[in-house]
């Protein structure tokens, strides 16, 4: 095998954030081989992914391409020398249809031919195996396709060597088993990838080798995939061993907290989103929804701790209706709520973290004097925040948005269990956060349980079902398809009920 | 625990817009024959100086007031994410009904006063309303909307002077002049530095405390910054923003009125001479801070002051160039993005060799 990209000394250093983002890296990647690049949030795998992409410049080291040593000034440079990029936010024209969107940029004539381009996307396609219509439009895909469609992008742009950030990150588990599957096959015919992930069952799954990255430095390298396994990689991640499975006790449910009958949502355009939900949670107990995205999880959220336009039935609180209040209420109620979107939703990213803090307890005796905020007092709260769930990076006037997802979802929850909630709903609590952040989040759901707060766990992630829930509902196509308790949890009842199939597994 | 690390480029950055403006405009002057030093030296003199019998200092001081006014207002629609421009519209109504009650009251001045500028700010805060709710409960686009609605009031005022409102038939335009003790005092007669900018300091320093240390400042910045986070946490992010526009609208509407009280005393056709508009430049060229806003105004207003005692009058330059300077102010501000990056570099390098001194 001969080395299609060696990495050699190379260092960044942010000095806005005063990060070191790669530190003294190197290492080699071979020609046709699936080079996985495992390592927490902000162990530096993006940043020397954008390196090599000429997206940034190293502060010294440099990278050599087939042997040659190479410094792109920018993405069209590095796609002209071969390498291709696949961003974890796709970046594509929505109103584009998909022959468009592949073919721009390189559009071989002023006068486009529609039959030419839309025959040129469908060789392309059955080439690599990758199908799809030309001429689909890109707002009507799911996120599946428009992965499949970057991916043609690049690959129409003839590169040899692909890097695919977090690509797993934004698909349905559906969706993930056939990606996997597009990737060995581009491996099969030649093409080197560079697949960065924290999903270790994915990677030991796809990779051949393995490089392992902690805090901007490489931990390990040239691992081989079929010597190793989850346990002793995400100890090379994390430093310290990590229980994947989280220490749960028997759940010691009290009264019913939450009880949602009968619940029916309806979207502005008049589409029914919920049909006859009922459900309910008790003190103590984490219930799980689990289903494929899109299922209805939204609406019913909403309904709950949120605001839907339109709704029949009820949900109640501790006996108290609660459907047609606002936010401000639903949260007096004892709600409190951490949304999937953390970035746009959860925090306001311009914000310091005592203002992150504040949110929701700016009106409160305590951090008020007179007509005044008590800004030592917030500031003295958002400290302990940080002392108490170890938010690593912080203080009370340095802004969120400089923190690690995990950090950030850490700040999310520190606010919301301030509420002291009867009822905490977390959606997709761990998505997108590395191992480490995912125990700590687990960590702390178990322990509000064991409290004795009712929690509602919606998550597409069906292993943080499985290790996480007492009971559990699946959903599907806005309704609960079905419950399950206890020891009769398990993957393939949750699977077929996923699916849409009545009957549970024999 | 640390305290809050203020940001050096948030005083940087406006400075250095301005340096570059006023190279550019001096150069321009270059071109009419004055060497640029002498015409950079006129222009500071004549903006703020210290001689003459009414020194250039105290009469920026005067012209700054309605620019603070109307700086804050805009300030305050920007710190709820709303690019609301009505404030020239606002300002033209407080003047109206500043005007009207200044010629019609038959109070004494303890009353009337006080009375005529909060008729004014209501006047103001009303026209806000329409925007406001326009734009929170139909999402009605609120520069469209506040640019029609300014247009209204310069009618509306074209109307009242011609009309309603006319001093003498046979004179121009012109409101009656109002009675003499309503008149707000000026420290320096002639400079038009008067009460009113002590009531626009004031207000500039409530508002600092406003928005910086009360919960309902609070909540104006959350829902500038991001409305989903502030709905997410039970904030009313429309009552907010419907509540904060009726706020700026009347301090424009005070602004107006101010200009009327302690200024002009009667309103004409033209009154305003797009003081609106300059509160939205003043507004974001101070960054949104009421600080920044007050340092911009007295800047600003100095100027334009330099270029029309200065230049116009003693060098023979016309006055516009002092426009020309602010217009340039204002497009390095615009295109900031563009150039921050070697200041910020630059600022770095300082503040590290400052470091490395102690």
């Amino acid at each position: 095998m001969k080395e299609a990209i060696r990495f050699d000394h190379i260092s960044k250093y942010y000095a806005s954030t005063s990060v070191q983002a790669s530190d003294d890296i190197s290492f080699s990647v071979q020609e046709g081989e699936i080079h996985a690049i495992c390592g927490e949030n902000g162990a530096g795998k993006s940043t020397l992914m954008n390196i090599l992409f000429g997206l940034e410049k190293a502060d010294s080291g440099s990278v050599y391409l087939h042997g040659e040593k190479v410094a792109f000034k920018g993405p069209s440079d590095a796609i002209s020398c071969g390498i291709g990029m696949v961003h974890q936010h796709f970046k594509l024209v929505s109103s584009f249809t998909v022959k468009e969107s592949i073919l721009l940029g390189i559009e071989k004539k002023a006068v486009l031919n529609g039959k030419e381009e839309a025959d040129f996307v469908r060789e392309l396609s059955s080439r690599f195996n990758l199908p799809i219509d030309p001429e689909a439009v890109i707002e009507s895909l799911p996120i599946g396709l428009l992965q499949r469609v970057e991916i043609l992008k690049m690959l129409a742009r003839d590169v040899d060597i692909l890097i695919l950030d977090e690509p797993t990150a934004v698909l349905t588990p559906q969706e993930v088993g056939p990606f996997l599957e597009t990737m060995k096959s581009l491996s099969k015919i030649g093409k080197t990838i560079l697949f960065i992930s924290h999903k270790l069952g994915e990677v030991l799954e796809v990779a051949d080798t393995i490089t392992v990255m902690r805090k901007g430095r490489v931990v390990s390298t040239g691992i081989k995939a079929s010597e190793t396994d989850i346990p002793s990689l995400a100890d090379l991640m994390v430093g310290r061993k990590v229980l994947l499975q989280v220490d749960k006790g028997p759940a010691n449910p009290g009264r019913t907290v939450l009880e949602v009958n009968d619940l029916n949502v309806f979207s502005p355009m008049g589409v029914q989103l919920l049909s006859n939900v009922s459900l309910s949670v008790r003190a103590g107990e984490i219930y799980g929804i689990a289903g494929v995205s899109g299922n209805g999880q939204e609406a019913l959220v909403a309904a709950i701790a949120g605001h839907v336009h339109s709704m029949k039935g009820s949900v109640k609180i501790n006996d108290v209706e609660i459907g047609h209040m606002p936010i401000r209420g639903k949260r007096q109620q004892g709600i409190a709520y951490v949304p999937e979107d953390r970035i746009h939703t959860g925090l306001n990213m311009l914000a310091n973290l005592s203002d992150n803090s504040l949110m929701g307890f700016q009106g409160s005796k305590e951090l008020n004097k007179g007509c005044f905020l008590d800004w030592d007092a917030i500031d003295e709260r958002a400290h302990d925040m940080i002392e108490r769930y170890s938010i690593a990076g912080s203080s009370p006037k340095g802004l969120v948005s400089k923190l690690s997802g995990g950090n950030m979802q850490k700040v999310v929850l520190a606010r919301e269990l301030a509420y002291e909630p009867h009822l905490l709903v977390v959606e997709q609590p761990t998505r997108g956060l590395d191992v480490g952040s995912i125990e700590a989040v687990h960590r702390m759901l178990i322990k509000e349980r064991d409290k004795g707060v009712a929690i509602l766990l919606v998550s597409v992630e069906l292993e943080e079902i499985l290790s996480l829930a007492d009971r559990v509902g699946v959903m599907y196509s806005g309704r609960i398809q079905g419950e399950l308790e206890g020891a009769d949890i398990n993957e393939t009842d949750i699977g077929l009920l996923m699916v849409g199939s009545k009957r549970r597994a024999q | 625990m640390k305290r809050k690390s203020f940001d050096p480029m948030v005083l940087v950055m406006p400075a250095v817009a301005l340096l570059l403006g006023v190279v550019v405009a001096v150069l321009l002057i270059a071109i009419t024959g004055v060497s640029p030093l002498r015409s950079l030296g006129v222009l500071i003199s004549g903006g703020f100086g210290f001689s003459g019998k009414v020194w250039p200092i105290f009469m920026t001081l005067g012209s700054s007031t309605p620019l603070i006014l109307t700086g804050l207002a805009a300030m305050l629609c920007f710190k709820v994410g709303v690019f609301c421009i009505a404030q020239e519209g606002q300002y033209v109504f407080g003047a109206i009904v500043a005007a009207w009650f200044g010629a019609s009251l038959k109070l004494p001045p303890v009353i009337a006063v006080p009375f005529i500028m909060l008729a004014s700010m209501a006047a103001g805060g009303l026209y806000g309303v329409i925007p406001a709710v326009l734009k929170v409960k139909l999402g009605v686009n609120e520069i469209i909307s506040s640019i029609m609605l300014n247009n209204i009031s310069t009618l509306v005022l074209e109307y009242m002077v011609a009309f309603p409102l006319r001093a003498d038939a046979g004179q121009k335009a012109q409101s009656e002049v109002i009675s003499k003790g309503y008149w707000l005092p000026q420290f320096i007669y002639g400079s038009r530095w008067g009460v009113s900018f002590l009531i626009a300091i004031a207000l500039i320093v409530f508002f600092y405390f406003y928005i910086y240390k009360t919960r309902w400042g609070y909540e104006m910045r959350m829902v500038g910054e991001n409305r989903r986070f502030a709905d997410y946490g039970g904030i009313k992010s429309g009552n907010v923003i419907i509540r904060s526009l009726v706020i700026s609208g009347a301090i424009a509407g005070l602004a107006g009125c101010m200009e009327v009280l302690g200024n002009y005393h009667r309103i004409m056709t033209g009154f305003s001479s797009g003081l609106g508009f300059d509160g939205l430049s003043v507004a974001m060229l101070g960054m949104s801070n009421p600080i920044g806003v007050v340092i911009v105004s007295f800047l600003l207003a100095g100027i334009r002051q330099g270029a029309q005692l200065g230049l116009q009058l003693s060098l023979q330059i016309p006055r516009e160039l002092g426009g020309v300077l602010i217009a340039m102010v204002i497009f390095f501000v615009a295109i900031g993005n563009v150039y921050r990056p070697v200041v910020e570099k630059a600022v770095r390098s300082i503040s590290r060799g400052r470091k490395d001194d102690e």
